[in-house]
């Protein structure tokens, strides 16, 4: 069985070479779908002159350095034919073999470094926090609306408000809470207030040349959820968290968090927490974000880890209101299938 | 189709990214569920095919040429998730190693021909094959149905796309892009029937959506024993 199975690689990959190989240079010249309706409809100027990327090393399916264009077209094709169904294995191999989210956490990041991203405003929708403290005497309101699915498509909504106050210039002090829409799919619907978190944020040291900007939290979570409905634990948490935030260029920015949480509940363990983001500015108005979020229980067991991914957008409707979405995905069964989040940044001073 | 840089404005770009960064996180989550050991050389060969025959431009009306897609031929060998990503890393390639396709604009070409083109061109490979009660006739109708509207779904995302970025009116682009692609797509349903017949006829167990067939007939045979 597997003998054939390579029988038909073979073969396959024979063919695709052949056609490469000896198709290709006999493709007809005229421009394409697209090229030709730019050139009908007078637009195929805006794509000349210009590209971003200027280093492909077979330009236009030619070898710079073979003069004869057939044969430069037909090598170039057989190299790019080899080098797809390389990529394309280890790819294939890296996410059946590898958990998804290491994956995920490749491809993510040399996509996001890929990209060309100023000063970070908002946190949301991302869930790592940033150095950046809110400025004295200023308040902020965040207002969010989020709707996760878990594996086993349990549902849940939950709009949320967090308010937070600069107390001092490098410390605020926020408090959020939401509600909750509880959709198990099988279990009966619960909807409910949701346990009520309490964050102080102290900068310790502001970001100067090569140093990042590092601050510290400590978050307070108080079981105002219900527990007995089962949205919440009925126990008091408390952690404490590093923040690393470095402006790598005028456009990108990365935040890393570390964090620890006791938590109150019985028999349950303490958790390690962890993440890494990335802002991206695309214009002065508009950012691009990513991150991975990862949670270690500390009980040996991989099984039971959430870890995941988010990638998302905000927008500077005005200075003091930023707009947001972000979608995550969820890379291990404890993590949520998917959450979809947006929300609303208020800035004001009263 | 591959659109260069300069046509689309960052907003469309940057949109465009994010859906297709976001399907492409999750194709990695279903393939990562789905794959086992006979997929991933297939994934390879399947991606090495696609890229090769889309360097094959054949001419069509008026001194336009137009070339293979592929994917609907993926989707229908290894499921929409592996298509994506099979879309996805061939268009990447041939950005970045043949200057085919913009860098910026790498998140609307992954958009137009593995979203709209894979996973749409799936939805309606599903949809037909379906309505024929999965039978071999609409098995190959299915197909060239769909592998059609992947080139015409895919060039009419391009020109919604060109019209939000103020580069050419939808009322210009669209029925031109369309229209041009109409014709391309039939050269696309032409190449999928007959690539997908002939692993048919060597290799059925390679087909998945076809084997899918298989496993419903038996399921259906075994319902008629019980009932």
């Amino acid at each position: 069985m597997k003998r054939r199975l390579n029988d038909f690689i073979y073969i396959g990959l024979g063919i695709s070479l052949l056609v490469a190989l000896l198709l290709s240079p006999f493709a007809s010249p005229s421009p394409d779908g697209l090229e030709k309706v730019a050139e009908t409809k007078g637009f195929s100027e805006k794509g000349e002159g210009w590209a971003f990327w200027k280093h492909a090393p077979f330009s236009d399916y030619t070898l710079p350095w073979i003069k004869n264009e057939k044969v430069s077209t037909a090598l170039s094709g057989l190299i790019g034919t080899l080098a797809i169904f390389f990529i394309a294995l280890g790819i294939g191999g890296m996410i059946k073999r590898i958990p998804g989210k290491k994956v995920i956490f490749f491809l993510f990041f040399s996509a996001l470094m890929s990209f060309p991203a100023i000063t970070t405003y908002a946190a949301r929708p991302l869930s790592t926090d940033d150095a950046g403290t809110v400025e004295k005497g200023e308040f902020q309101l965040e207002a969010g609306f989020d709707a996760l699915r878990q594996d086993n498509h349990d549902r849940e909504y939950s709009p949320s408000l967090t308010l937070t106050y600069g107390l001092l210039d490098r410390m605020d002090l926020g408090i959020g809470n939401g509600y909750i829409f509880s959709r198990p799919k099988e279990d009966k619907k619960e909807n409910g207030i949701a346990d009520t978190e309490l964050k102080l944020k102290y900068r310790l040291i502001d970001e100067k040349d090569w140093r990042p900007a590092f601050a510290m939290t400590g978050i307070l979570k108080l079981p105002t959820a219900s527990e007995s409905r089962g949205l919440g634990s009925g126990q008091t948490d408390f952690g404490i968290n590093a923040i690393l935030t470095k402006n790598l260029s005028k456009k990108l920015v990365l935040h890393l968090n570390l964090g620890y949480t006791f938590i109150g509940e019985d028999h349950v363990n303490n958790e390690l927490n962890y993440s890494m983001a990335a802002q991206f500015m695309l214009t002065e108005k508009w950012a691009l974000v990513g991150e991975v979020v990862g949670v270690n229980n500390l009980n040996g067991g991989h099984g039971d880890n959430p870890f995941s991914g988010l990638i998302g957008t905000y927008y500077l409707i005005t200075d003091k209101i930023i707009w947001d979405v972000g979608l995550e995905i969820g890379m291990s069964k404890a993590a949520p299938d998917f959450r979809l989040t947006t929300g609303l940044t208020l800035l004001f001073k009263p | 189709m591959h659109i260069p840089d300069g046509f689309l404005s960052h907003g469309i770009n940057a949109a465009t990214f994010i859906v297709s960064a976001g399907a492409c996180a999750y194709g990695v989550k279903r393939v990562n569920r789905t794959f086992g050991e006979r997929e991933v050389p297939l994934m390879g060969v399947t991606a090495a095919f696609i890229f090769a025959a889309q360097m094959i431009n054949f001419p069509v009306a008026g001194g336009t040429s137009g070339h293979f897609l592929g994917a609907v031929f993926s989707s229908v060998l290894l499921g929409p998730w592996a298509s994506l990503l099979i879309m996805t890393i061939v268009l990447v390639v041939q950005c970045l190693g043949f200057a085919d396709g913009g860098l910026t604009a790498i998140g609307s070409n992954i958009f137009n021909m593995g979203v709209i083109g894979a996973l749409g061109g799936y939805g309606i490979f599903i949809f037909i094959y379906t309505l024929f009660q999965k039978s071999r006739k609409g098995f190959f109708t299915a197909l060239a149905i769909s592998s059609w509207f992947s080139v015409v779904m895919g060039a009419s995302a391009a020109a919604i796309e060109l019209a939000i970025s103020g580069t050419s009116p939808l009322k210009v682009a669209l029925p031109a892009m369309a229209g041009i692609h109409a014709i391309i797509g039939i050269g696309e349903a032409i190449i999928t029937t007959a690539a997908v017949s002939l692993i048919l006829k060597t290799r059925p167990d390679l087909v998945t959506t076809y084997r899918a067939r298989q496993d419903y007939s038996k399921k259906e045979a075994l319902h008629e024993k019980t009932a």
